[in-house]
């Protein structure tokens, strides 16, 4: 099951706010942190692919997207810079599947 | 080319991309690369494996790129700084297996806070720091003033259509 853990506002200056999104995925997690970087990339994308609709339904457009592979944890913000020194402090000892921008509906741009 | 200049003009060769050249900082040292601005891109930068490794960057994880012929490509990615017009920028680095060509995307362009032309005329890809936006610059020249209140509008009196006599 799907829920909210966490919603951190990081303020990096007077003038811009980013946000961090955090989810626990539902599915088989990596039993241990690892080095080897096709179990990260085939745990983080079996993650992605079952909780997709989920994912794409909570998460804004032109939002990063990483997931943590051993603990499922997803994660997302605008700012991409912001959502690598979040994840790394959260999980330093971890490899990250990058999901990269989601874009679900390129057509409402176009008018 | 100086550092932090307002124009910054590099050739566009003749398949018709902008080529620039940057210096990427490794954890130990930095590495001269020449990149192509492909705005088709989203990513900050795009390098062969073997020039990532050169420049030793940091391992962050893996990404699944989907690629415009609908193939799917696993790259490295790494979180590296470049020096480019006398500016210094952060991303995440993508290290490609497959591809020789170090790409700049939209992530970079971004980053770079500068407007991009690309002239295929007079075959020059042109970086350029606007003082202002006209329409900022604009709107600070306009004075302050309270909004002239609307007058009710006069009608218009148009003639009954009974009364108009027609003359044959």
């Amino acid at each position: 099951m799907l829920f909210l853990r966490k919603i951190k506002t990081m303020e990096e200056n007077t003038q811009a706010n980013f946000n961090i999104i955090t989810f626990t995925l539902s599915g088989e997690k990596l039993s241990k942190e690892t080095n080897n970087l096709d179990l990260v990339s085939k745990f983080g994308n079996e993650l992605y692919q079952k909780n997709k609709d989920f994912i794409k339904e909570k998460i804004k457009d032109n939002w990063f997207v990483v997931i943590e592979p051993v603990s499922g944890t997803l994660m997302a913000s605008p700012n991409q810079l912001e959502l690598y020194e979040y994840a790394k402090k959260e999980f330093p000892e971890s490899l990250f599947f990058s999901v990269g921008l989601l874009r679900n509906n390129l057509l409402s741009y176009v008018r | 080319m100086s550092d932090n200049q307002d124009i910054l003009e590099f050739p566009v060769v003749e398949n018709f991309s902008p080529i620039v050249n940057a210096e990427i900082y490794g954890i130990t040292k930095n590495t001269k690369f020449v990149a192509i601005i492909d705005t088709g891109y989203e990513g900050f930068l795009q390098i062969p494996l073997a020039t990532g490794i050169k420049a030793n960057l940091r391992l962050w994880g893996i990404r699944s790129w989907n690629l415009a012929d609908n193939s799917k490509v696993k790259m490295l990615e790494c979180i590296g700084k470049i020096r480019f017009a006398g500016k210094d920028l952060t991303g995440i680095i993508s290290l490609s297996e497959t591809s020789e060509d170090c790409l700049l995307g939209m992530q970079f362009l971004e980053e770079l806070k500068m407007d991009f032309t690309v002239s295929l005329t007079r075959k020059k890809a042109i970086f350029q720091t606007l003082p202002k936006r006209i329409d900022e610059e604009a709107k600070e020249s306009i004075p302050k003033t309270e909004p002239i209140p609307e007058k009710p509008s006069e009608k218009v009196k148009m003639p009954e259509i009974s009364k108009i006599e027609i003359k044959p």
